[in-house]
């Protein structure tokens, strides 16, 4: 959209030290407690963190491809061969040794795709917003852990360095929020081959943003921003819609958050001043949806008045439940 | 205009959660009300939709298992989930292999809440009108 | 299941090897790394994946003459080693090896690179 990014930047820089510094402590006092088990993350993209023995073997998180997601997106692995191996090492849970036994992949090859995984999952997550987090000490499903698993320190100085890098653009690039578009005219005359941008260009609809490209090529986010801020550099690529994302409340339960989720969601529909629009219904505990008023007899309905009825508390009670 | 409104929560609805892709309100007998879609076909989408809403509704009924709360598929791509909007509508939602149904659950009964609002208001306030698939 | 780690330590046993590491050149990562590379070791890592992808697209698809292979920096008394390990479109892996200039016989080791670099990913 043309708005310019580097201020936002530089505001945000202390957000993303800040988020990095929470990360390291949970990550620090679990290696020192030598966690076997999960590390919960619920933000923006949030995700989880299995650890054993206090060092790191995965990340799950909506924000990044994991490992399954980039072998066979990439075509690194075909889906027959996968799905082999995977029932193949159903009893004994080691897919990875079955991939590598079945020759579809090297071991080294293997390990170093897990640690970039992992890395890239870190930077989603270091990047993104935290709203709270748990540690479980029962340890959950893993298809491909890292083995040897890794200390986070390794981790934590790339990610570092990867939104030090970032900032440093010309051309910024937010991996979760920028969309883009191929720009008018961004032909094959323009491309550097053999670099990737033609299939790019092709994902290029004004719909994805780095993340969503990324999961579509079974590439890491961070490669696939640095592409996209080169590629708009270069004049292949403009933005499309950028994705908005009501920011993470940092104490709240699933209840809190439904309401904030219903007002949000009433407020972007960008109801025109001439609609009329009833109050959403709340519920209460232990019974089925209560309208709070009645449809308003005639006129249009003050738009702020709503949000206030949908404020928690606005009825004198908050003890409704999603 | 009521589609308007429609169009805004589908997308607030692909903005609040990645990993979505496409969105689609239809009715429940497979008319498409309005799309947020790329490469997918709203029309086959929609239909298909409501055929596996209703198998679904029918299968937990079936079943003993309650009320239906969403029919999903899943694919080595990724999934779809399908969510009762009332009695007359249904919501379509198509995401990559990132999408967390967990999450997706979660998020989408504020905008099925929304958009029923918004229809109930499209069906009861223009004279019979009604909503027309365009 | 030879390790990543100890792949990279064979490599140190070539005469004057100070550092051997595997790259990602898409990002500039350093995947792993054996011996003692410093404090700014990320940083030209980085630098030399970035001129492992310019050269991967000077060439272009038409690649007269085979795919990138290696990139060879000399200076007096260093001789740097990134051969490519895994090429992608635009991106892939290298082997990279920092050499003391004085203690070694650069075509030896560029062979003995080779070696290692072949059996790296295995």
């Amino acid at each position: 959209m043309g708005t310019p990014r580097g201020d936002r930047l530089a505001g945000e820089a202390p957000k993303w030290s800040g988020m990095l510094n929470r990360l390291s402590q949970v990550l620090t006092e679990c290696a020192t407690g030598k966690v076997s088990g999960v590390i919960r993350i619920a933000g923006e993209p949030g995700g989880t963190v299995h650890l054993a023995d206090g060092a790191v073997v995965a990340i799950d998180t909506p924000g990044a491809p994991g490992p399954e997601v980039l072998l066979l997106r990439s075509g690194r692995v075909p889906e027959p061969g996968w799905a082999a191996a995977f029932t193949a090492a159903a009893a004994s849970g080691e897919v990875g040794a079955e991939l590598v036994r079945r020759e579809l992949i090297g071991a080294g090859e293997l390990e170093a795709l897990l640690r970039m995984a992992l890395a890239d999952a870190m930077f989603v997550l270091a990047a993104g917003e935290l709203a709270e987090y748990e540690v479980d000490n029962t340890p959950g499903d893993c298809v491909l852990p890292l083995e040897p698993a890794i200390g986070p320190s390794w981790l934590l100085a790339e990610t570092s360095r990867r939104l030090a890098v970032l900032a440093s653009l010309p051309t910024p690039v937010e991996h979760d929020r920028d969309r883009w578009a191929s720009a008018r005219g961004a032909g094959p005359a323009g491309l550097a081959l053999g670099s990737g941008q033609e299939t790019i260009l092709a994902l290029a609809n004004g719909r994805r943003t780095a993340r969503d490209m990324a999961f579509a090529l079974g590439r890491g986010v961070y490669a696939v921003t640095l592409q996209l801020a080169q590629m708009h550099a270069d004049g292949l690529l403009v933005p499309g819609a950028r994705r908005v994302v009501p920011a993470q409340p940092s104490d709240s339960g699933h209840r809190q958050a439904g309401q904030d989720k219903a007002q949000d969601a009433v407020k972007s529909a960008d109801v025109t001043a001439g609609e009329q629009v009833p109050p959403l219904p709340r519920r209460r505990r232990g019974g089925t949806a209560q309208p709070r008023r009645g449809r308003p007899a005639g006129g249009p309905m003050d738009r702020a008045a709503l949000l206030r009825l949908l404020r928690p508390g606005a009825a004198g009670t908050d003890e409704d439940s999603m | 205009m009521i589609e308007d409104a429609l169009l805004a929560l589908l997308g607030a609805l692909r903005d609040r959660v990645v990993g979505i892709t496409d969105t689609a309100l239809a009715s429940r007998d497979g008319l498409i009300i309005t799309s947020d879609t790329a490469d997918i076909d709203p029309d086959n989408l929609a239909a298909l939709a409501a055929a596996s809403l209703g198998l679904a509704q029918r299968m937990s009924a079936e079943a003993g298992k309650g009320t239906l709360r969403e029919a999903t598929t899943r694919g080595s791509g990724g999934c779809v989930a399908v969510y009762a909007v009332g009695t007359s509508a249904l919501l379509v939602v198509v995401g990559d292999e990132g999408l967390d149904l967990g999450r997706l659950h979660r998020e989408s009964r504020p905008t099925v809440e929304a958009i029923e609002v918004v229809l109930k208001r499209g069906q009861s306030g223009l004279g019979g009108a009604g909503m027309a698939a365009s | 299941m030879a390790r990543l780690s100890e792949s990279l330590h064979r490599v140190l046993d070539v005469a004057g090897a100070r550092t051997a590491a595997l790259v990602d050149i898409g990002t500039g990562t350093v995947v792993c790394a054996a011996g003692d590379g410093g404090a700014a070791f990320p940083a030209a890592a980085a630098g030399l994946a970035g001129e492992a992808r310019s050269a991967m697209s000077a060439f272009g698809p038409a690649r007269p003459g085979g795919d990138l292979d290696e990139v060879a920096v000399v200076t007096g008394s260093r001789f740097l080693l990134s051969k490519v390990v895994d090429s992608r479109a635009g991106e892939g892996l290298l082997l990279f090896v920092d050499f003391d200039r004085a203690q070694t016989n650069m075509a030896l080791a560029a062979w003995q690179v080779g070696q290692a670099a072949s059996a790296l990913l295995a």
